[in-house]
């Protein structure tokens, strides 16, 4: 999962990244709306948390030239908290709002919300053969048993099993694993692949060579 | 009900609808009272004319009272009618020397009833006293208006025995008729009651009494008076009923305005009180309601705007604290971890405390500008001090900062604690607008009456969109900007706030990528006032 904060108070910035950081995310960051504007139209992120109030351009303006060409799921976060505010901001196109200050196990939650009901899933589990993985608690169970996994590598898990039987490419395991701030080597990909298999069992992810990777239910 | 307008208003204009309606009546009634009783007056005072005259037609020698056929004018007709007169008389009532008696009696001796007494006459001293004409003819005489009760006479001879009576029933009190005494020549008119009567001397001192009862006219004029009662009980209730519907309609308006007045609640201060269905005195009214509506709704606007502004700004870096804090114990950190969260924290800290002394400092100088402890300081020296005191800053900046301030005391009245706090705002924020290499220059001068303060910047300047609403609360020029340098968007308020409190002005000049210069201007106090102006005679 690839989000981006754009939030122009440098240190709420830095926690925010780091939170979502520790718990898997791949997370861009931008320190105005149009540094904002510039990313969030230039990948596909799997959810923007924006603040309203923002040098150069504000939130409300970044959210009506963002939603001429993309439906990334937005989230504002910010301290303005009227009835008009969050009705402009929703009605502007955000999906959800957040006041601050807030709780980050609600950013959190609300995060994992938005990009459920992005994807179109009823619930936080997804169900592959005998694999469960449970988005919100971050585990998962092969039959009875938990399986200890790295975030990143539980992230490459989710991505797969999100798009279970179909070719995952490892263009799109980057985008989606890696923020801008990676250095992204090209076997890191195949390092998480394989450490996967080991602790998952051979049979689960299928390589087809040139394309990309496939979880088999 | 009564104390409300609508209530007063139409007991008020009962009482007057009522009281002229009344006062009406009672005209109306007395003037049928007085016609009715005139006209019987004059009936009865014609007809013993005309029983005096009819008396006289055949005395012998007329001479002496034939001045008194037409009396000029005589006290008894004056009491009633001023054009009194009894017109010609009827040719049978003209003289005529004695033996040619009654010659033409025809038609009103035919008419009518013929007294069966006669004329009976008798003989007195001074010769037969009888009737031309039969006394009872003139009875029948119409020519006032035919009387609704029957006129009844009786004349009597000087002796006091009765020479003519009209018909009546003996020991009907109307015709039990006493001889006046003591009659003066001329008719007079008694009132009874239920009768008038008229008396005279006629010829040979015989008395004429002609009686007019009066029974049926009284009953006419009750039954006049109860029918005028019932009309002005019915116009009077119409009236009031009326009045009541029409006072409905006049506080009408005002009930629109009440209610309109009671729909501006704090939710809703946006309506307003039409005045285009409005009477001119109501409009005004509502024009002046209006017109406090409108004011209520700006600062109420105002109000709002200040608190979701200092809220926000007081919420950010408390988003901060708590996100770090959150973040921090959410697994075990290393001890720089630690270390540099509490720095953070500390920072956001920081600025909520100068917000809330901020806040605070603003709330006081609108509060009370009597909290002030003025004393005459050199403006000079608080500059000085703040220069100094903010020369490292601009110095880690990389800015010059100069100051400027003439040889002699800039004498100002004012409290040093609040004063000190204008040129340390506006040279900290010439600080933090100009670029890295620029100038910032402070001049303290005298103009005329003024003490100015003048901090010119080589900043980036300020578009002329923005000036207007610099020195208004959390204004930022660029949203987020000043944020970045730690501002509260308070320091030009706040010095406004603090120079107007102190009787001052402040203005702001720029020119975008130019520079801008704020100016503050206060009054000098008297003992400077002096030695400005001594100064400027000298040289």
């Amino acid at each position: 999962m690839r989000v981006l904060v754009v939030e122009d108070e440098p240190d709420l910035l830095r926690t925010i990244a780091q939170v979502l950081r520790e718990d898997g995310y791949a997370v861009d960051e931008a320190a105005d709306g149009q540094e904002g504007l510039y990313k969030a139209t230039s990948w596909n992120y799997d959810a923007i948390v924006l603040d309203l109030l923002m040098p150069k351009l504000t939130g409300w303006q970044v959210l009506e030239k963002l939603r001429t060409t993309h439906k990334t799921p937005v989230l504002i976060l910010t301290a303005r908290d009227g009835i008009n505010d969050r009705v402009r901001g929703l009605d502007g196109g955000a999906d959800d709002y957040l006041a601050k200050p807030f709780h980050l196990v609600e950013l959190k939650a609300r995060l994992r919300a938005l990009i459920r009901r992005s994807l179109g899933l009823a619930s936080s589990q997804i169900d592959v053969g005998e694999l469960t993985v449970d988005t919100t608690a971050k585990t998962v169970t092969r039959g009875e048993t938990l399986l200890q996994l790295t975030p990143r590598e539980f992230s490459l898990l989710e991505l797969l099993a999100l798009h279970r039987g179909k070719v995952v490419t490892r263009t799109q395991i980057y985008e989606k694993l890696f923020d801008e701030s990676d250095d992204s080597l090209s076997n890191l990909v195949d390092v998480h692949v394989s450490n996967l298999r080991r602790k998952l069992g051979k049979d689960f992810i299928t390589t087809r060579r040139g394309q990309g990777y496939i979880l088999h239910d | 009900m009564i104390r409300s307008i609508r209530g007063r208003l139409q007991w008020w204009y009962a009482a007057v609808y009522g009281v002229s309606i009344v006062v009406f009546g009672f005209l109306v009634y007395w003037r049928a009272d007085r016609d009715v009783n005139e006209r019987a007056t004059l009936q009865a005072v014609s007809t013993a004319r005309y029983l005096d005259v009819s008396l006289r037609g055949v005395r012998p020698g007329p001479m002496r009272d034939a001045g008194q056929m037409n009396p000029p004018s005589e006290r008894g007709a004056d009491q009633f009618s001023s054009d009194f007169s009894l017109g010609p008389l009827p040719p049978e009532l003209q003289f005529r020397p004695p033996g040619a008696r009654r010659p033409g009696m025809g038609p009103p001796g035919d008419r009518g009833p013929r007294s069966p007494m006669g004329p009976k006459g008798r003989l007195g001293p001074l010769g037969p006293l009888d009737f031309v004409r039969p006394p009872e003819s003139f009875l029948e005489d119409d020519k006032v208006q035919p009387p609704l009760d029957r006129l009844a006479f009786t004349v009597w001879r000087r002796d006091g025995s009765v020479l003519a009576r009209s018909d009546g029933v003996e020991g009907d009190p109307v015709f039990d008729m006493q001889m006046p005494t003591g009659v003066a020549l001329p008719p007079r008119v008694f009132r009874g009651k239920g009768y008038i009567d008229a008396v005279m001397k006629g010829p040979q001192e015989a008395t004429i009494l002609v009686r007019r009862p009066m029974g049926n006219d009284i009953a006419n004029l009750h039954q006049f008076g109860f029918q005028i009662a019932g009309m002005a009980v019915g116009t009077f209730l119409v009236g009031i009923l009326g009045g009541w519907w029409i006072s409905g309609r006049m506080v009408q308006p005002i009930q629109m305005i009440s209610e309109t007045a009671a729909q501006i609640s704090a939710a809703n201060l946006n309506r307003r009180i039409d005045t285009s269905r409005l009477d001119q005195e109501l409009v005004q009214l509502a024009s002046v309601l209006n017109g406090t509506f409108e004011r209520l709704e700006t600062s109420f606007d105002r109000l709002t705007q200040f608190t979701a502004d200092a809220s926000h700004e007081l919420r950010t870096p408390l988003a901060v604290i708590q996100s770090q804090m959150e973040l921090a114990l959410s697994q075990s950190r290393s001890v720089e971890w630690y270390q540099q969260t509490l720095e953070t924290c500390l920072q956001s800290s920081e600025r909520m405390r100068s917000l809330v002394d901020g806040l605070l400092l603003l709330a006081r100088t609108d509060s009370d500008h009597a909290e002030l402890r003025r004393q005459t300081i050199d403006l000079r020296s608080v500059v000085e001090d703040a220069v100094a005191q903010l020369q490292d800053r601009a110095l880690s900046a990389g800015l010059e900062l100069e100051c400027a301030a003439p040889e002699m005391i800039v004498g100002v009245n004012a409290d040093i604690r609040f004063l000190m706090q204008v040129p340390v705002n506006l040279i900290s924020n010439a600080i933090q607008h100009t670029p890295r290499g620029g100038k910032i220059f402070v001049e303290v001068r005298i103009e005329v009456t003024d003490a100015v303060l003048s901090i010119r910047d080589s900043g980036c300047g300020i578009a002329a969109e923005h000036l207007p609403h610099l020195f208004a609360r959390f204004y930022r020029v660029d949203t987020g900007r000043s944020r970045r340098y730690g501002g509260s968007g308070l320091g030009l308020s706040i010095c406004k706030s603090l120079v107007e409190s102190h009787n001052g002005s402040i203005s702001c000049d720029s020119i975008v990528g130019e520079g801008s210069t704020f100016v503050v201007r206060l009054p000098l106090s008297d003992s400077s006032t002096d030695q400005a102006l001594e100064n400027k005679h000298v040289p």
